[in-house]
């Protein structure tokens, strides 16, 4: 993991210094509302449905034990006991009280923490694959490249006040688990005749607008990395619009000018300024790539591993049995070293806002980590956590542990693994809740076994068209409406992410449906899918081969018939 | 075009050059006749190139922050500015910090001046792009404005 040095400490200092005096102006009556507000989000700060809301950076969703239990602490002394992980990995805090950040700022420094640049018009925390660094299908651990990112971003001069937030992610594997395609920059890793680079993504986005990106260019050395960042910023910085806070992202500038036009004029100010800007050359990359470096992990011959986890559970009573090997398939995943797993700790058991984790919960994770996974955990876009390298022999006595906590429900990847945003329980933009909405649809779909045999699926609910969730790149989305002050939600299919080729966004399935009628909607498409499905067919796979027709005509049968009617009609 | 007389030559302003309070030879040229020192607006200075460029003017010219490079024809002549202004119509828009940093980077030597709309606490960054004059109201406090120009003592994009 990255470790600060002197001049990231003082940097550091210096912000909430800063800070600290920007606040005390602003109680003091010295600096004024409009003036403090884009200050306070540059750093991370929102003035919410109820408090303030404080939102801490997880660079790329790296996590030690220490900074766990000072998240801990602070959630305690600050905060109502509990903090809550977004889908950009970083970590919320719901109730601090605004006199007391600049405090609260210090003690996240003590673990080289912070809440730059998590919100506002500027550029954001930068996200990463949460299996980076051990995932099987990985060409290029990206977490170097995002700690080096993450550096130039921050305290940006020339970018702190653009037209628009600005976010980029980085993947440097075939599964695409950072959804680098729907940022404003996507990067790619990867590894070509010319050396190591990046594929260049621009102009994807979420929110009302969801766009995939544009490929900007195929192939961009490493060295170059900065220089380039810096013209596509600098592009989207001048020509980008501020006359509408709606269409100002940079994916309606790319749309506008068309990406050919777009890509000549980043392309243009890259030769033409490229000299003023540090060269990534191999030995900066290499030093970097020292703090990722592999843990020290244990010697397994692959078959004394496979037999070990086969025979992990046999002393177990057969219930228990059961729930293990169904956890072990759900939460755990390949390793790219032999002997090792992933755990994915679910932070959704049924009734719990998905991402909410207790003060005690992340004390308790923190010596998971140290105990079994190198004292390091992920948070991932799903709203878990993460330990990357567990050595299958411990898998059991983890479990066990970890049940103790609720951190076991073993429905990780499947419906009710549910990604959902604050909603209108907490967030002042909200059009609807979300999180009843989720705890129904778990109460609902309470057979594991069916569950499981649901297979993959990615079910997201968001409570406005800012897409918190990112409902609409999940297989199934839901969207909270607005429709004559009543909360309704509309059901989007066939969004996905994963995978570079075939990502897409999700077509809108029909007219709303009502909160109570959502678990209903859901059963009706489920039943089309177990029905029309074909020998181990996903559900994405079924929404992509029969399109939206034969699930609107089972969600909607009425206005099928009198569509049909309509025909019929004409036809005599 | 904005009316440069309205944030020029006021005496409810003042100039910080280098981090110090100084003169500005531009305030008031309107008033002295024959001034050598001259502040042209883009139109102006396109209007009439060849009288401006000569030698014995000391010429500023006044740009908007929200200039795109491309489209205003001054990259051949930097060096022919001795002042180049940059003129910021809202804090919130950041337009400015890239013209700056382009100027800069296109070669421009001269003093690039902030004027118009922008915050103290911007002051860091603002001259991190390449700012090294800064026109105030009357009221901002000298000693407030070094701590705000020295806020941060490293940066991670000098290279
Ligand atoms: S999607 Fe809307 S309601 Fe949900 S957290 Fe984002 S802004 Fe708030």
């Amino acid at each position: 993991m990255y470790i600060y040095n002197d001049i990231d400490k003082q940097l550091l200092h210096e912000r909430i210094a800063q800070f600290r005096d920007q606040t005390q102006r602003f109680l003091k009556g010295d600096l004024a509302d409009d003036a403090f507000l884009p200050l306070r989000l540059q750093n991370g700060l929102y003035i919410q449905r109820h408090a303030p809301m404080l939102r801490v950076a997880v660079p790329y969703g790296m996590l030690s034990s220490s900074q766990l239990r000072k998240l801990a602490s602070i959630s305690r002394d600050y905060d109502k006991g509990y903090c809550h992980i977004t889908t950009r990995q970083n970590i919320q805090f719901n109730w601090p009280k605004l006199e007391t950040i600049p405090e609260l700022l210090k003690e996240l420094s003590e673990v080289e923490m912070h809440t730059i640049q998590t919100s506002g018009n500027c550029i954001r925390n930068v996200t990463s694959d949460a299996l980076a660094g051990v995932a099987g299908d990985e060409a290029i651990d990206p977490r170097p490249y995002a700690e080096l990112v993450r550096e130039w971003s921050t305290l940006h001069p020339e970018f702190a006040f653009l037209p628009r937030k600005f976010k980029i992610a980085i993947s440097g594997s075939t599964q695409d688990r950072a959804s680098i395609q729907f940022h404003d920059i996507g990067l790619q890793l990867v590894l070509s005749d010319k050396g190591r680079g990046f594929r260049v993504f621009v102009g994807g986005g979420l929110g009302r607008t969801p766009i995939k990106a544009s490929l900007l260019r195929e192939f961009l050395p490493e060295e170059d990395l900065l220089s380039y960042l810096s013209a596509i910023l600098r592009t989207y910085n001048q020509l980008g619009r501020r006359d509408n806070k709606y269409k100002a992202r940079i994916k309606i500038l790319v749309r506008a000018l068309g990406i050919d036009t777009f890509t000549q004029k980043v392309e243009e100010q890259w030769l033409r300024v490229k000299a003023h800007y540090p060269v990534l050359d191999q030995k900066t990359v290499e030093l970097m790539q020292q703090f990722f470096s592999s843990p020290s992990y244990k010697k397994f011959e692959l078959e004394d591993a496979e037999l070990t986890l086969k025979n992990l559970s046999n002393n177990l009573l057969e219930h228990s049995q059961r729930a293990f090997k169904n956890w072990l398939m759900r939460n755990t995943g390949e390793h790219k070293i032999p002997g090792y797993r992933t755990v994915t700790l679910s932070l959704k058991p049924t009734g719990v806002p998905a991402g909410d984790v207790t003060d005690r919960q992340l004390d308790v994770i923190a010596d998971l980590a140290d105990r079994y996974s190198f004292g390091e955990v992920r948070t991932t876009q799903q709203q878990n956590i993460v330990l990357a390298d567990v050595a299958v022999n411990d898998l059991l006595e983890l479990w066990l542990s970890a049940k103790q906590y609720g951190f076991t429900s073993a429905n990780v990847g499947t419906l009710t693994d549910i990604t959902c945003c604050p909603g209108g329980d907490f967030c002042a933009l909200a059009n609807a809740k979300s999180i009843p909405v989720a705890e129904a649809i778990q109460r609902r779909f309470d057979d594991m076994d069916y569950v499981y045999d649901l297979g993959d699926l990615a079910l997201k609910i968001s409570g406005c068209m800012n897409g918190c969730a990112h409902h609409s790149i999940s297989h199934i989305g839901i969207l909270g409406v607005d429709k004559k002050g009543e909360e309704f939600y509309q059901i989007m299919l066939g969004g996905s992410a994963g995978d570079i080729a075939t990502a897409s966004v999700g077509k809108v399935v029909g007219p709303s449906f009502s909160a109570s009628d959502i678990p209903d909607a859901l059963d009706t498409i489920l039943q089309v899918y177990v029905d029309r499905r074909l020998e181990n067919e996903s559900f994405i796979h079924v929404v992509n081969r029969l399109g939206l027709d034969v699930f609107k005509a089972a969600l909607y049968p009425q206005k099928a018939s009198s569509n049909n009617n309509r025909k019929a009609a004409k036809l005599h | 075009m904005s009316d440069i007389n309205s944030t020029v030559g006021s005496s409810t302003k003042f100039l910080v050059k280098h981090s110090t309070v100084c003169d500005d030879p531009w305030a008031n040229t309107k008033a002295v006749k024959n001034s050598r020192y001259q502040l042209v607006t883009i139109d102006q200075w396109l209007a009439s190139k060849d009288y401006y460029s000569s030698n014995d003017l000391v010429l500023g010219i006044h740009l908007l922050g929200e200039y795109y490079i491309d489209d205003i024809d001054i990259l051949d002549h930097l060096e022919v500015f001795s002042l180049i202004e940059v003129e910021f119509a809202s804090f919130t828009d950041g337009r400015g910090f890239s013209l700056a940093t382009q100027l800069r980077q296109y070669g421009f030597k001269g003093e690039l001046r902030a004027t118009g709309d922008f915050l103290l606490d911007q002051l860091n960054y603002l001259q991190r792009c390449g700012f090294d004059a800064f026109e105030f109201d009357a009221q901002a406090d000298i000693t407030v404005i070094q701590e705000a120009l020295a806020a941060f003592s490293h940066s991670y994009q000098s290279g």
